[in-house]
């Protein structure tokens, strides 16, 4: 009888645990533009050619609209991209679009009658309210990284910028935490938050948080997401941060960082400092 | 590290110390166009953190080490109406916990060379002094990836689809108490009262003037040794996950 409860407990528990899993897994490390092409009119417009161009890698994606008028650029590495829409008897509209990890950019072009020789520049607004997810969610990009004041370097602090989210110090629910921070989402646990680094999973499976700290000089972008849990949002009960690093360029770059303190000027104590 | 000490200790001991702190953090990330729409990346970061605290708010003061090499590579493909990502990833986590009472002096160790830890409280503890019950530790961790994540337009939907599997190695070796047993006391007004007559400096505000009520030891002790029957995973055990998930978006 025991076994047999047993059995159904865990038959249960596993149920549960790919129900929960197939509601949210799955926490992309890259961000996507999707739209839909229309005429003046407001009609759909199928078979028109959109070109997504970005400036920093060279990369460019030739896409052609589907029946419903609609396309989508799949998985883009996050950053700054040239949108460009021609078909026959309309004018080339273009616009840079900004594409945010996690995020799907929206691309919607209403397309103005005249040559295609003529273009059209729409000027995307710097407000981008994110109409394509129900999540709750928000994003750091690298240059809100490197000049907002953010102490200490850990990069689970930036967590501190989006609303409902504190910050707890995983030395004081785990002494192996020591010098890492969690995340508490909505007074929350902080041993739930899953973290994800280019959309690899790097958070501690036994005690929670994450295993390492990231140099915050190396982070493109920054999301945080909690309450509505999508696909988009990794295995959690809380909520989830998902950390995409820089990506290479046609260049060599690199940056380096040092801060050392006398053990003196700290009045250390430990180990084998000043005792007094 | 900031401490609240109770009443017959402040003005005695300090209400925090200030410790050493090292961390390295390092990330390398290579990344190949292949083709417009195909795009390969690899990544490799390095944690290396040292400092010394206690757990608890203590004065049990240990030497922590976290050692975090990772790898990850990723591949992104879009075509037509179609968008592939693949990850595979490798981290391990490491960290160890060693005492770092037992030698130094003040009132982080007050029995001197004698090695033993002082418990003073009842249901709630107080303070602790002395060498660290949590040391030494060990703690290892593992964890291998593979995840694959899909899209698929069709009309006015977006299909999203993945898999993931993680292999994942977890576990430690802890010897609890293994430095020293551990003295516990009372911190009612009769035990009080009777610290406050004790024969050391200090009254009730040191540790060695309270009457023991119990001696704790820990498997560092040797006070028991696991049995198979136990059933603990002692040592380390892997853990598979597999997740999987489709979505119209």
């Amino acid at each position: 009888m025991g076994h047999i409860r047993f059995r159904a407990l865990f038959a249960g528990l596993i149920g549960a645990t790919i129900l929960l899993t197939t509601l949210a897994l799955a926490q992309l490390p890259t961000g996507s533009i999707s739209g839909t092409i229309t005429d003046p009119s407001g009609a759909v417009l199928p078979g028109a050619k959109v070109t997504i161009k970005s400036a920093q890698t060279g990369q460019e994606l030739t896409l052609t609209t589907s029946s419903r008028g609609t396309y989508t650029s799949g998985p883009l590495q996050p950053g700054n991209y040239t949108v460009s829409v021609t078909a026959p008897g309309f004018r080339t509209t273009q616009s840079t679009l900004p594409v945010q990890v996690g995020g799907v950019t929206s691309g919607n072009f209403a397309l103005t009658l005249g040559s295609a020789n003529e273009l059209v520049n729409v000027e995307a607004t710097a407000i981008q309210v994110n109409t394509e997810q129900a999540t709750v969610q928000g994003v750091l990009n690298a240059s809100q990284i490197e000049t907002i004041p953010f102490s200490g370097r850990n990069f689970l602090d930036l967590a501190t910028f989006e609303p409902g989210v504190q910050i707890q110090d995983g030395g004081v629910f785990d002494p192996t935490k020591n010098g890492f921070s969690s995340i508490s989402f909505g007074g929350r646990f902080g041993r739930t938050a899953r973290i994800t680094l280019d959309g690899i999973d790097v958070s501690d499976e036994t005690v929670g948080t994450t295993t390492q700290n990231i140099p915050a000089g190396g982070i493109q972008e920054f999301q945080l997401s909690q309450s509505f849990l999508d696909l988009s949002t990794e295995l959690t009960s809380s909520g989830a941060v998902n950390v995409v690093t820089k990506s290479g360029t046609n260049t060599l770059h690199g940056q380096g960082f040092g801060l050392f303190r006398d053990r003196n000027a700290g009045l250390a104590s430990f180990p084998g400092g000043k005792t007094d | 590290m900031p401490l609240t000490p109770e009443t017959q200790f402040v003005g005695v001991i300090p209400s925090g110390y200030p410790a050493g702190f090292k961390e390295t953090t390092s990330l390398g990330r290579l990344d190949w166009q292949i083709k417009p729409n195909m795009r390969l990346f690899y990544r490799f970061t390095y944690n290396f953190n040292a400092d010394t605290r206690a757990f608890g708010g203590t004065y049990q003061v240990f030497a922590n080490r976290d050692n975090t090499p990772a790898h990850g590579i990723g591949w992104d493909y879009s075509s037509g109406n179609f968008a592939h990502s693949i990850r595979f990833g490798y981290l391990k986590f490491q960290n160890h916990i060693a005492d770092a009472v037992l030698g130094n002096a003040g009132v982080f160790n007050p029995a001197g060379d004698v090695p033993v830890a002082i418990r003073i409280g009842g249901a709630t503890v107080v303070a602790r002094f002395g060498p660290s019950r949590l040391a030494p530790q060990a703690t290892f961790q593992s964890n291998k990836e593979i995840k694959y994540d899909g899209t698929w337009i069709r009309g006015s939907h977006v299909l999203r689809y993945g898999v993931a599997f993680n292999k994942i190695l977890g576990g430690g070796f802890a010897s609890f108490y293994g430095i020293a047993p551990e003295l516990r006391t009372s911190n009612n007004a009769a035990a009080q009262a009777f610290a406050a007559t004790g024969p050391y400096a200090g009254g009730a505000g040191n540790p060695l003037n309270y009457r023991v009520t119990a001696l704790v030891r820990g498997n560092g002790q040797g006070f028991f040794t696991e049995v198979p029957q136990f059933g603990y995973p002692a040592g380390g055990q892997y853990d598979s996950r597999l997740g999987v998930y489709f979505g119209d978006t």
